[in-house]
């Protein structure tokens, strides 16, 4: 007697269920974006200011994104930009975070091409899929 | 039974009105960047170092610059790191009117800051100057993600 009067209502539980998650699985968003190529870590580290020139660079990690002609030389632009977007719609309510981190390098080159300065940050790997709410580093 | 059936339909065309947004609230963070640690900038800018001891100390600048040679400065490179912090949300509505059409209204409210420091260096990377506090979103070549 028990069993029979719960299928009904154990029916309209799952029958809520199922409306509930097709409310909201076509209501989250997941992106990533990525522009450039992903620096190449070992062959930054292995420059080496005085002893590499221009052209081993150049050999080394590819083409530049800039470069900026300076007073003593040229100073060389590498990077890497890596978003990630998150985003739930839920009826009347929307939520978005995007993060967008970047690895890059800059070399510094005197006016005979050779490498005077490298410095260089990795932080793409630290793009993250947050909300809105979430704490600030 | 009938008030059972009007309810639902009430409950129904409220669930579609909702659908299809004639109300939404939408709240959004924007992060591009990892803000300096503060207490590098505070040595860099309290202890002057050269052009090789900056780059060791903050890692690579997001921007650099040649600054040419005015009458009151020489010229000298100019190093800038920028990081972006947003956030804010919204209140959108909108009814359809009886002459044809939607009027909508929209409630804001935001913040987009633009955080950085800013070092001079001459043309032998010697430290001529430095600066640290809000970055102009018309600041030359700094462009996307920054800029948007």
């Amino acid at each position: 007697m028990w069993s029979a009067s719960r299928g009904p209502i154990l029916a309209r539980v799952k029958l809520s269920i199922a409306l509930v998650a097709l409310l909201l699985l076509p209501s989250c968003l997941l992106g990533r974006n990525h522009v450039n190529q992903p620096l190449d870590a070992s062959a930054y580290a292995a420059l080496e200011p005085g002893v590499t020139t221009a052209a081993e660079v150049a050999e080394r990690m590819g083409a530049p994104v800039d470069v900026v002609e300076l007073g003593f030389g040229s100073a060389w632009r590498y990077e890497y930009v890596r978003s990630k977007r998150t985003g739930v719609f839920l009826l009347l309510v929307g939520l978005l975070n995007d993060d967008t981190q970047s690895d890059r390098a800059w070399l510094f080159f005197d006016d005979t091409g050779l490498l005077t300065h490298a410095a260089a940050t990795f932080e793409a790997g630290e793009a993250a899929w947050e909300m809105p709410w979430s704490e600030d580093d | 039974m009938v008030r059972g059936r009007l309810i639902r339909a009430a409950a129904l065309a409220s669930v579609v009105a909702l659908a299809t947004s004639c109300v939404q609230f939408d709240w959004e963070r924007v992060h591009v960047g990892r803000p300096l640690d503060a207490g590098a900038v505070e040595r860099v800018l309290t202890e002057r170092p050269d052009l090789a001891g900056a780059l060791a100390e903050l890692g690579a600048p997001n921007r650099v610059r040649r600054l040419e040679s005015r009458v009151d400065r020489p010229e000298g490179t100019e190093l800038l790191w920028v990081w972006r912090r947003g956030r804010g949300f919204s209140l959108t509505g909108s009814v359809p009117i009886e002459q044809g059409g939607n009027a909508s209204l929209e409630v804001s409210n935001g913040r987009t800051q633009l955080d950085g420091l800013r070092l001079v260096f001459d043309l032998d990377g010697r430290f001529v100057r430095g600066d640290a506090g809000a970055v102009d979103t018309d600041e030359p070549d700094l462009g996307l993600p920054f800029v948007n």
